[in-house]
């Protein structure tokens, strides 16, 4: 069984990933993505406990050797810039903007004190919230009440404090005087004097407004999906929206897993609990179950098998492939990849395929030709 | 031979009905439950066949949508089952004999509800009114 694991994408997500593998006692190999990455991923081949990922390494085909495969490559956040409708104006920043300037505590609390009286902060000004917003702003308005001793306001038309540690940290925020607002559709006037920002409770006047980036997500995710025969949801994100495997990065295919915001809508503290979930699950996978064929199989009659290719591309969880054997060429199942769906059976042309290890029932055999 | 057969996927029909058969309930004598592996593996000859040996009506379970592991699965059952309605209606069956739905494995009480409806008669199909 190999127990080196690929680790697919750079930053938190992936460091998140990496640290949570090695701490179950598996070997981990990282490999960045993108079109100056040393590595350009090409195709994931085999099944779980002996996939092989082809890709390019310095104009050469090279094949890397892994157990699974942990795809942890993030999202993206939006620039204020391509927002097409904020205006753009120097006291318009993004919250990554303050928050870096915080680093700088004499210089901030120097110029708060004496210009930026009332700093606004919004999580969800033009796109749909996302936790990920959510905590920054809730973070950074923390930090510039304790630090900068600036009166903050946080706007936001959808709040999601749906973990302890938010709600009681909103709750904290708004008894230390941090006011929260339901914004309106009206979008900040800005002027040379201030903003201007209408919300539900009326309006306010504030010196600086810090506008938390969108999360998107990652423009790559297609093409790597293909590479790793998974596939990617409608909204752009590594998992079709599905209440079986949302909790934890599964993919159809066993032994490829998602951790962190290129599946979920998360923050640094998702990140953490899922890359130990991914962990925990692959410690069972490849280390305690091994590599297990389930109980039910489908299995191709290789004289009938017409190659017509049909089974490989209906099975949702790539464990079909072409196989030589005996001098003839026809579909074979990788047992360890296969989960028993039998979607493979009602699609085959020919009837070259059946269950193994599943009874047919007497009335379905004694009508069959 | 019992008249009615369900066809449910084993990852929520089956689980849905081990989950009301835990609260006392008991299929009804006249239903004969079978698990499909996933609702994807369901062929149209499976359901004809059912009904060239005997079964009155079918009853096929699936997954939610976007819930099937398989994907596809329970989009492709949903399709099948309505090309079985459209060839046993060529053949003069009533198509409301086989019926189409979707569960959860938290549906137990719908699905209680779903399998007293199914052992219902089925209501007499309208018949096309005559030109005079």
């Amino acid at each position: 069984m190999n127990e080196l694991v690929a680790v697919i994408g750079t930053g938190y997500d992936a460091d998140c990933a990496a640290q949570a593998l090695r701490s179950h006692g598996f070997r981990v190999e990282r490999i960045v993505q993108g079109p100056s990455a040393p590595f350009q991923l090409s195709t994931l081949e085999g099944y779980v406990g002996s996939f092989a990922l082809r890709g390019f390494c310095d104009g050469s085909l090279t094949a890397l050797s892994v157990g699974a495969v942990v795809v942890a490559t993030g999202n993206e956040r939006v620039p204020l810039t391509a927002l097409k409708k904020l205006p753009q104006h120097a006291r318009i920043v993004s919250t990554k903007q303050l928050a870096s300037q915080l680093t700088k505590p004499a210089s901030i609390t120097e110029r708060a004190s004496r210009q930026r009286q009332h700093i606004a902060l919004t999580i969800d000004l033009m796109t749909p919230a996302s936790r990920e917003a959510t905590r920054e702003v809730i973070d950074l308005a923390g930090q510039l009440r304790d630090k900068c001793k600036c009166e903050v306001s946080v706007l936001y038309r959808e709040l999601q404090v749906d973990t302890d540690w938010l709600e009681k940290r909103v709750r904290d925020l708004r008894a230390a005087g941090v006011a929260f607002h339901r914004l309106q559709a009206a979008m900040p006037e800005p002027d040379a004097e201030g903003i201007t920002i209408r919300h539900a409770d009326g309006q306010l006047r504030a010196d600086l407004l810090g506008v938390a980036q969108p999360v998107r997500p990652r423009r790559d995710h297609p093409a790597l999906a293909e590479a790793l025969g998974i596939r990617v949801g409608e909204d752009g994100y590594l998992q079709p929206f599905n209440v079986h495997l949302y909790h934890f990065g599964g993919t159809a295919r066993k032994g490829v897993y998602l951790v962190g915001r290129c599946h979920l809508d998360t923050d640094d503290s998702g990140v953490r609990q899922d890359a130990e979930l991914v962990a925990s699950q692959l410690a069972v996978l490849l280390t305690v179950n091994g590599t297990q064929p389930e109980a039910v199989l489908a299995w191709v009659d290789r004289a009938k098998c017409i190659r017509c290719l049909t089974c490989i591309r209906t099975c949702p969880h790539s464990a079909v492939e072409l196989a030589d054997a005996e001098g003839v060429t026809a579909a074979h199942v990788l047992e360890a990849a296969c989960f028993g769906c039998g979607m493979c059976i009602a699609n085959c042309p020919v009837q070259a395929i059946s269950m193994r290890g599943q009874a047919v029932p007497a009335w379905l055999q004694e009508a069959a030709p | 031979m019992k008249p009615y057969l369900v066809l449910g996927c084993d990852r929520s029909a089956s689980r849905a009905l081990a989950d009301l058969c835990r609260t006392g309930y008991v299929l009804p004598d006249e239903v004969e439950y079978r698990t499909l592996p996933c609702s994807g593996s369901l062929d149209v000859l499976y359901i004809l066949r059912a009904f060239e040996q005997g079964f009155e009506r079918v009853l096929v379970l699936s997954c939610n949508d976007d819930a099937c592991r398989s994907l596809d699965g329970s989009r492709r059952a949903a399709q099948r089952s309505a090309r079985a309605r459209t060839l046993l209606s060529e053949v003069g069956v009533n198509p409301r004999c086989v019926s189409f739905r979707q569960i959860s494995p938290t549906m137990a009480a719908d699905l209680c509800i779903w399998l007293d409806e199914f052992v219902q008669p089925l209501p007499a199909e309208a018949e096309p009114e005559k030109a005079e």
